[in-house]
């Protein structure tokens, strides 16, 4: 028995296919990322070393530095929407009967469309002279409210509000599980001590889906943290750069512009700040759900 | 899922408010494709005069379904995405479930090390790795391949794969294993005639999650895809916006025509998707 499932031949032919291609395609190049921020290369030309010379140039561009600007905005946004809204969802369809599938099903179903999809869909939905919106305002007579959807004043709004609609219907059923499995006895005994509405909600329901809010706020702060497809697809971070975020900024910069180390440089600064975030939320959510 | 409902009482006033609500809030949110779906069967001009209106039914543009399907390539598009989904989708249940089993039931020291080896990936952004990889591949001549494509796809699948197969594996009583054993089985034939087909459910759910995960990736391909006979649907739908961008009613079909297959593996497995979907996330 020991023998058999301890054969060391065994366990290496079942393990090694996705042992060597994980560390080729995710680890190693982690490594091969940082190693190439400290050098100064197009492809073309040899590579020169510059020691920490391309974070230096990233901190002093102002397009680098607005692009961290923006991708917190995003976070922040995306956060206030897609937990308030989906949890307030979820809420209102653990309450009813008839009708949850529907509700559920509509809801859900932006998230399973592409981001090209979603990015041309919504492109369309905010544009001037043909969008959704302003033809909704138009037909209703409320000409003097239609705006450039995505002009610099509102594009990162409106970034957010699309990224909202795609994963609204994500978290709102994530907390629906985990109102679900919330045992029947601590709401029978809250409902005894008299908690009803707001109170419910607060006290006892908040409470004890905690562990799920913080994955769900952890997948929206590291989805926010790499955010592309939206940005890229409606506007390539544009206008005059109003959208650019950190990954639009790494697409660019080593892309578009072959400056592979500058680009190096950026993505380690992303899987640095990404880490740190993720350990950070975590720790900090743990140590709070040990009071409870 | 339990019913909620039953414990709580609401007044049937606020249950109408919570309602009437909901009702609204999913028109909000289905009517944008409502809306793209009216608007591909007119024609361009029709759309550019009225474009919240409904199209008349006496001119309605199939064709431009036809056009974007044929004439405009969605059609290669479509293809590249099945053939690249469903083998990176093969490649990746062998992978995974072949990991999985010696991660979960064989026996040796560093295991659970290795488990978290390979969950550390599900955190690691994409963008990181982009630069490097798109650089090795170049000079590995992989750049505008379909096997390039493959390498990321699959290696992204298999933290998640991974984590739902090892929590499944814990599940299968050790008994049959042993029975097995006890006839002469070896460890390679125990995996691939016992447990292999218990594997079955657990397949179905990881498969459509990473198909899913696959069929939507725009970023791997955009990088590494340059050649139009190559591109996938998210990429060639891009391609095709900046060569047909002029023709938006064909647009708008051409966007249809790649959310369908979606939609329908959504309606068929929901069940599957959304217990891959829970699963994946909680582990967070």
């Amino acid at each position: 028995m020991e023998k058999a499932f301890g054969n060391k031949l065994a366990i290496a032919i079942f393990i090694a296919p996705a042992l060597i291609l994980f560390t080729l395609v995710i680890p190693l190049p982690i490594l091969h990322s940082f190693y190439m921020s400290l050098f100064k290369w197009d492809m073309l030309s040899t590579m020169t070393y510059v020691g920490f010379e391309n974070y230096k140039e990233l901190f002093s561009d102002g397009i680098f530095l607005s692009s961290i600007w923006h991708t917190i905005e995003i976070t922040v946004l995306s956060l206030i929407f897609q937990v308030t809204l989906g949890l307030f969802l979820a809420l209102c369809i653990v309450n009813i009967t008839k009708g949850r599938k529907y509700f559920q099903n509509a809801f859900f179903i932006p998230n399973i469309l592409s981001s090209a999809v979603i990015g041309i869909l919504w492109f369309f939905v905010y544009n001037y002279d043909f969008g959704l919106i302003n033809s909704i305002l138009k037909s209703i007579g409320l000409d003097s409210l239609q705006q450039e959807w995505l002009s610099q004043k509102y594009v990162i709004l409106a970034l957010s509000i699309t990224t909202c609609w795609q994963w609204v219907g994500y978290h709102m059923i994530l907390y629906i599980a985990a109102i679900s499995g919330i045992s029947q006895d601590i709401i029978e005994a809250a409902i005894v001590d008299g908690a009803q509405g707001l109170k419910m909600v607060t006290k006892i329901i908040i409470p004890q889906i905690r562990p799920v809010l913080r994955v769900s706020i952890v997948l929206i702060i590291t989805g926010s943290l790499k955010y592309f497809d939206m940005a890229w697809i409606m506007t390539e971070g544009g206008p005059d750069f109003a959208s650019e975020t950190i990954a639009t900024y790494i697409y660019r910069t080593a892309f578009n512009k072959l400056q592979y180390g500058l680009g190096s440089a950026a993505s380690t600064f992303l899987f640095v700040v990404s880490i740190l975030v993720t350990v950070l939320i975590n720790r900090f959510a743990a140590k709070r759900e040990e009071v409870y | 899922m339990k019913v909620f409902a039953k414990y709580i009482k609401l007044s049937p006033v606020a249950k109408a408010i919570i309602f009437a609500f909901l009702t609204f809030y999913s028109i909000l949110t289905l009517f944008p494709l409502i809306w793209l779906v009216y608007n591909s069967v007119k024609t361009n001009n029709d759309f550019l005069a009225n474009p919240f209106g409904l199209p008349q039914l006496s001119k309605l543009q199939l064709k431009n379904y036809y056009d974007a399907w044929v004439t405009m390539g969605i059609q290669r598009f479509t293809i590249n995405s099945l053939i690249i989904s469903s083998v990176s989708v093969i490649f990746s249940l062998i992978i995974s479930s072949m990991a999985a089993y010696a991660i979960e039931r064989m026996i040796w020291r560093s295991s659970q090390k290795v488990l978290n080896y390979f969950l550390s990936g599900i955190m690691v952004p994409i963008q990181i790795i982009l630069i490097p990889l798109f650089i090795n591949f170049k000079k590995l001549n992989l750049l505008d391949s379909r096997i390039g494509l493959l390498i990321p796809t699959v290696a992204f699948a298999l933290p998640t794969s991974i984590y739902i197969l090892t929590g499944f594996y814990k599940t299968i009583p050790r008994e049959l294993e042993e029975a097995a054993l006890i006839d002469g089985c070896s460890v390679y034939k125990i995996f691939y005639k016992i447990i292999l087909p218990l594997t079955m459910p657990a397949f179905v759910t990881i498969a459509v999650f990473n198909f899913l995960g696959a069929w939507n990736d725009l970023l791997i391909p955009l990088v590494l895809i340059q050649t139009p006979e190559l591109m996938t649907l998210p990429v060639g739908l891009l391609n095709f916006r900046g060569m047909y961008g002029a023709e938006l009613t064909k647009m708008f079909a051409a966007v249809v025509i790649s959310a369908i297959p979606s939609i329908i593996i959504y309606f068929v497995l929901q069940d599957k998707l959304l217990k891959g979907m829970i699963a994946g996330a909680v582990k967070g």
